[in-house]
Parts: C-alpha cells; structure tokens; sequence
C-alpha cells in the first residue's frame, strides 16, 4: 500500500498544473509543445494528443519524485547517497564526496530518461569527486562529477577496447542528464 | 630539490608484480572486480607506480585491504612504452615506468588505467598481513 503525504500530493498537483499551463501559454493556443501545427488535424484531435503529451511529461517529472521509484534509478541515488565516509576508502590526503558533490551527482541521474539505461553502475569517490561508471566487455563509460566546491563541471569518459587496448576514447566538457543518455545508449550500441 | 630517481633492471618478463590495495576504492563494492582508480598516477607517485616483486613484498610495512597482481610481459605488450624496472633502492620493490600523472592528461590516464585493470587479477579481496608484517595477527 502506497502513502502519499497532503504537501506531496498538492506538490505534484501544482508540477501537473504548472506542465500543463506551458501547453497553453505563449500563443494561449495547445499546440506550442509540439514543433509545428498539423495542417489536417481536428481541434478536438489536437487537444488530445496534446494533453497526453503533457500527461506524459507529468509522469516523467512524477517518475523523478517518490511516487513511481524507478529500481535503476533508486539504486543509483542510494549508491550515490552511501558512498562511504570512512577513511579506509581513501588515500591519507583524500576527502569523501561532500553532500554538494552527491546532490550534483544526483541531479543529473534524476534528468535521466528512461531509467533504465541506468542499471549497472558502480559508484566510488575520488578524492572529493564521484565516479559512476558503466562497462560492457568492450565499452566503458565513466561520468565524473568534481568537488562541489571547486565550480568545475562535470566530465564523461567514452572509450573502447579492442584486443585488450583502448582503440577510441573521449573526454566530453560539461557533461549532464542528456549527454549522459546519449552515450549509455552507445554503451549498449 | 630531490636526486632523481635511479633506474633499475627491466623485469623479466615471465614474472609477475603486486600492488597492494592501500585504500578500500580499488576494488567495487563486491570486491570482485579492480577498479581503475588502482592504476592512476597521482602526483606523490613521482618515481612511478609502486608494486612488489612478490605479494608479500607488496604490502611490506603498508596496511592494506587486498593485494591485485598482473603479469610483466602483459602490461610492456600494452602499446604504450610502459616499463616494470626494479628499484634498486628498495630491495623487493618494483616500478611501473611510463604511466602519464592523471591531472596531466587525464584521457591517457583513463585509458591506460582501463588496460591495466583488464590484464589484472585480484589475488587477495581483503587485507593481507604475512607473518612478520607489523599488522599481523597470529
């Protein structure tokens, strides 16, 4: 049985109401979420398509907070969120990811989409960084979320092996929620 | 200013080298796989990389929380000039000549790190103490 506190109900309501306003604006016409006005559509038509539409990003957005988990991605922010404090894990000049670092972290995992992709991680700190990492026999990627306090921005790692030796790899700048996406799909390519 | 750093004999290549794991991060959280954070060159390493020509000469006088291990002529085929030389100052100690520091060039480090893991393997997932070491408990 699932329970929903008032504050978390009116919350998503207002998320809803607020995705589903951003259909409407600008023109005050629907259609403004989609690229470009059909030419043979009914209004009546159109009105559907564009509130599933809004639906479908309200579930998203909903699928975000607490009330759909994702088990990929509920397993990641755990992992993110448990990375250990203790000094056995790091080096006699190294600190753990502060709690700045693993908000960074999580912010861009919750942008992903779908969930999915996520599985299989492995998550680690490096002296004050987070490290998530995703590998298949011949792939590797590996997001790098710096020290909150240093103001960097997040990298991506891409490489791929061939006979045991790196053949293409990359470090991509500033990395976030959609880049992230885009090479789990190659990942798995 | 320090002396610089006298080269040892290259190993043979039938040999093999051990690092110990000096923090609990070089392996995953199941302790089944080696992460590459165990092969990164980090500034204090200014002579190379530290390994030992057997385990126990790995975590000589070092706690540790397991010990990886990786074949000679494994890591020189890598295509990328690295060496395992002895060092002559510490009897048992080896280092691995070659590897790029990670601030430096990180992209090199990473994957030159990812290669290292593959051609590893994990010879003991916790901490290992021999008799004689100073954290032994009989």
């Amino acid at each position: 049985m699932t329970f929903y506190c008032v504050d978390d109900i009116q919350d998503r309501e207002k998320r809803y109401a607020e995705i589903v306003a951003l259909s409407f604006s600008a023109t005050g016409a629907p259609w403004n979420l989609l690229d470009s006005p059909p030419q043979r559509v009914s209004i009546a038509t159109y009105l559907l398509g564009t509130t599933a539409l809004a639906v479908s990003s309200a579930e998203e957005l909903f699928a975000v907070g607490d009330s759909k988990p994702n088990p990929a991605k509920e397993s990641l922010i755990k992992q993110i969120e448990n990375i250990p404090s203790h000094r056995d894990f790091y080096d006699a000049d190294e600190t753990p990811p502060d709690q700045g670092t693993r908000n960074d972290a999580r912010k861009i995992i919750l942008g992903v989409s779908p969930s999915g992709v996520l599985a299989g991680a492995d998550v680690y700190g490096y002296y004050g960084g987070v490290n998530i990492c995703w590998e298949t026999p011949r792939r590797k990627i590996k997001l790098v979320i710096p020290p909150h306090a240093s103001g960097g921005q997040p990298t991506l790692y891409h490489g791929q092996m061939q006979d045991g030796s790196v053949m293409e790899s990359d470090i991509e700048p500033n990395a976030d929620s959609k880049l992230l996406r885009t090479w789990l799909d190659w990942l798995q390519g | 200013m320090t002396a610089p750093h006298v080269l040892g004999d290259l190993l043979a290549p039938d040999s093999d080298v051990f690092r110990a794991c000096t923090n609990k991060n070089f392996l995953n959280n199941l302790k089944t796989e080696i992460r590459d954070r165990a092969y990164y060159r980090k500034p204090k390493d200014t002579d190379g990389l530290s390994l030992g020509l057997t385990v126990d000469d790995a975590v000589h006088d070092l706690e540790n929380f397991g010990v990886i291990g990786a074949g000679v002529a494994q890591i020189q085929n890598l295509p990328r000039g690295l060496e395992v030389r002895t060092d002559p100052e510490l009897p048992g100690h080896a280092l691995l000549h070659g590897l790029p520091y990670k601030h430096e060039n990180e992209k090199l480090a990473e994957d030159i790190a990812w290669e290292l893991v593959k051609i590893s393997r994990i010879v003991h997932n916790d901490s290992y103490y021999p008799p004689g070491h100073r954290l032994h408990a009989p």
